[in-house]
């Protein structure tokens, strides 16, 4: 194992994991400050990278250069757009009317829409049934770093992630909306004392939780140039995980999470023979490991007397 | 300036206030007393539309606010001391006044209210930066207060301040309120043992199994008299 092997899935995995964090922090929010575990949450990221590829399109047929800055912002305008979208009308339609019920309820009806959006993005996306071929949106070299090549997508998502966790954690700590958003996680009930519209406040976390996931969508395609119908099943369950693992309700905890599992994945696959094959095993033996001797999560508070 | 007529609430099937009839005039203190569970907890919440009564009105200025948001009728200027303080633990001292005041929409008038709350307190001011959840119950309780009141609200309801306090404590927290009310705000204030908050009250009113069995519309000796005697009779026939 060389040092420039080392480096190079160091990159591969930090890239993966800052993907499973983005999609982390939104599961955690949601639990933290609605409590409730919101299944639909992969369906916003799949929906970010299909945003993004036929945003491409249309871009490109309208005559912009692709690469260029004008289009990358655009397409993550887009992006961005459609994750707030996802989240609001989620909220609105779904999430709300079940606020009075049993978990149970919003469990289900999350899983329901999760899988509607899910079937009408391949019933109705040209060939959606197969795997869509995501456009290369930067054309870069390859960077050299030492001997390690690393892909310059893969750097332009690990920067972006870093940008919007920091853009979300400054948010939550120094904004009103942030402070309002807390208050509600902390104690629901005092925070209607205080005259915060909570109702607002719902709306508004599922906005933000759901513009991280659609953009890790956008990061998914740009690192791995093929999306499908189905990438938010399997990208929720590990978002999922991460989370829990971090302690559902703490977003630095989520963080963490999503590192560990990017790393995990990665390490496993390139360190051990065959490792492809047990990527999602070990992955979920530490998952259940993690859980065996903290059921809260490594940095969990809240989450063991609620779930 | 704050009525409840006729007023009947329930949890789910089960009736907790029966005919509640309390009027809370300007300028007041008046006195909520009652045991455990007698349903003192659950007016307050009618008041804030928490929970909706089944029959008859909460009159705020005039207006009838029962089915109103709790948000609409905070803003409107009634504002709570819940029970248990229920200060944002994981918040600063500053960072829980600045939750308080989210019905202002004024920033200097935010800035005024977080003055007078560590002139009031100054205990408050040097502990601005540390989390609410690590303070004392009493350090609590004050910044519970100062919290209701950067709203500037025009009616305070108290939940049981008192609750859990050292007596030198609650002395205090009692002299705050009598302030509180002289700088011009109407209290409406719960209490269990409430042989004190009597004392400083203008009304009383008596609550048992829901309904108001006792009252005193008058701040004079013999009316408090009169009502701490039903009380402590039904107090002492409960235990036997």
């Amino acid at each position: 194992m060389t040092g420039a092997v080392l480096t190079q899935q160091f990159f591969n995995a930090l890239s993966l994991g800052v993907m499973y964090a983005l999609i982390a922090v939104g599961f955690t929010l949601f639990f933290g400050v609605i409590e409730v575990v919101n299944f639909a949450h992969g369906e916003v990221f799949m929906l970010g990278a299909f945003a993004a590829m036929i945003a491409s399109g249309v871009f490109v047929s309208c005559g912009l250069t692709q690469g260029s800055l004008l289009f990358i912002l655009l397409i993550l305008a887009v992006v961005i757009i459609i994750g707030a979208l996802f989240g609001a009308v989620l909220e609105k339609y779904i999430v709300s009317p079940m606020r009075d019920a049993p978990d149970i309820m919003t469990l289900l009806i999350t899983l329901g829409a999760s899988i509607v959006v899910r079937e009408a993005v391949m019933l109705f996306v040209p060939d959606g049934r197969n795997p869509q071929t995501f456009p290369v949106l930067v054309e870069m070299d390859t960077i050299h770093f030492g001997g390690a090549l690393v892909k310059p997508e893969t750097l332009l998502c690990i920067v972006l992630s870093i940008i919007m966790i920091a853009g979300m954690h400054r948010f939550i700590q120094n904004t009103t909306y942030g402070r309002y958003i807390r208050a509600t996680a902390q104690d629901r009930g005092a925070a209607m004392m205080m005259g915060i519209d909570v109702k607002k406040i719902f709306i508004f976390t599922l906005i933000i939780g759901s513009i991280l996931g659609s953009v890790a969508g956008l990061m998914n395609g740009m690192t791995y140039n093929i999306i499908k119908f189905n990438m938010g099943f399997a990208a929720s369950i590990k978002g999922f995980a991460a989370a829990v693992v971090g302690g559902l309700g703490n977003i630095y905890g989520a963080i963490i999470g999503g590192l560990l599992l990017g790393f995990m994945e990665i390490f496993t696959v390139s360190f051990i023979t065959d490792g492809s094959s047990y990527q999602d095993m070990i992955s979920f033996i530490i998952v259940i490991i993690c859980l065996v001797f903290r059921p809260a999560g490594l940095f969990g508070e809240k989450a063991y007397e609620k779930v | 300036m704050l009525k409840l007529q006729h007023v009947d609430t329930f949890y789910g099937n089960v009736p907790v206030l029966k005919d509640v009839n309390i009027e809370v005039p300007k300028g007041s203190i008046t006195c909520l007393l009652g045991s455990n569970g007698a349903g003192k907890s659950t007016t307050l919440n009618t008041i804030l539309g928490f929970v909706t009564p089944t029959a008859g009105e909460v009159i705020y200025k005039g207006e009838v606010i029962n089915g109103l948001a709790t948000e609409k009728i905070v803003s409107g200027g009634i504002t709570i001391v819940p029970e248990g303080r229920r200060v944002f633990p994981k918040m600063t001292v500053e960072e829980n006044l600045l939750v308080g005041a989210c019905t202002l929409k004024n920033k200097d008038n935010i800035k005024r209210n977080i003055e007078r709350a560590y002139t009031m307190f100054p205990r408050l001011g040097e502990r601005r930066n540390q989390n609410a959840g690590t303070m004392s119950g009493g350090e609590q309780q004050m910044l519970a207060i100062t919290r209701a009141l950067m709203s500037d609200p025009e009616i305070l309801l108290l939940d049981e301040p008192s609750l859990g306090l050292a007596p030198l404590v609650v002395n205090d927290i009692f002299e705050t309120i009598k302030k509180i009310n002289k700088d011009g705000v109407t209290i409406l204030l719960i209490e269990q043992n409430g042989f004190k908050a009597l004392a400083m009250a203008d009304r009383a009113y008596l609550l048992q199994k829901g309904q108001i069995i006792a009252s005193c519309t008058e701040n004079a000796p013999e009316a408090k008299e009169a009502l701490t005697a039903i009380y402590l009779g039904r107090e002492s026939g409960k235990e036997k």
